[in-house]
């Protein structure tokens, strides 16, 4: 029998197990903590700094990340310019989807975040992932209704939870 | 409540608002999250995910089932 495909889960402790600095955001986030969420994609923001920056492009092409989106036969693979910029990269790999964003609502970047994060261990890797109360605080100022959706679920977990 | 609204379903409104309350913020499945350690959440959204793509293959398969059906049908 065939064994099931890694998952998000080896996504993100690989990414850690790599040395390169970040925090998950996103929807993942949420599930970490507790927030009975599905998500198909891992999202990060990572530290800037031209060291991280390489440790995550040496990272991106070992799990042979490229845009996802684009025309058949048309790869494109993220830059060090890209990544020490501000900018999101929608990314596929051989692990998942994998979204890497230079900042997040507000211009927030990776040393915003650090402070607003928790840290959990996944794999024996320890990963640095932002507060519930955080994730709700982003949400607050999205319209879509499936934001909307997500933000009652985040604002429960934090009540059920006691914390944040 | 009375005698008589106990034997009345409850309106599509009532029923509406009690789906919507469940979907948004089932505190039983918030519980059960809570429950477990950070990476078992993690690995059981791995396990919706691949649940989840299952049933897109399957719904797929499905489709594809019925229109060769079809076609094959229609040229009889």
């Amino acid at each position: 029998m065939d064994s099931p495909p890694p998952g998000l889960t080896t996504l993100l402790a690989r990414l850690a197990a790599s040395g390169t600095d970040f925090v998950l955001v996103g929807a993942l986030a949420a599930v970490a903590q507790g927030a009975p969420l599905t998500t198909f994609d891992v999202d990060v923001v990572h530290r800037r700094g031209a060291d991280n920056v390489d440790r995550l492009l040496g990272f991106l092409a070992s799990i042979d990340a490229r845009y996802r989106g684009r025309p058949a036969g048309q790869v494109l693979r993220p830059t060090r310019d890209a990544l020490l910029g501000t900018g999101h990269q929608l990314l596929t790999t051989d692990l998942g989807p994998l979204d890497v964003l230079g900042a997040i609502e507000g211009g927030r970047g990776y040393d915003d975040l650090v402070p607003e994060s928790v840290v959990v261990e996944v794999e024996g890797k320890r990963v640095k992932v932002l507060r519930l109360r955080m994730l709700a605080e982003l949400k607050r100022g999205a319209t879509s209704a499936k934001d909307q959706l997500s933000l009652a679920v985040l604002e429960e977990t934090i009540r059920r939870a006691g914390a944040g | 409540m009375s005698r008589s609204s106990q034997h009345e379903p409850p309106s599509g409104a009532q029923l509406g608002v009690a789906a919507a309350a469940d979907v948004t913020a089932d505190v039983t499945l918030i519980d059960s999250m809570l429950a477990l350690s950070p990476e078992e959440r993690l690995r059981q959204n791995d396990r919706m995910i691949r649940t989840i793509e299952e049933l897109r293959h399957g719904f797929a398969a499905a489709r594809a089932h019925d229109a060769a059906r079809q076609a094959g049908g229609e040229r009889d």
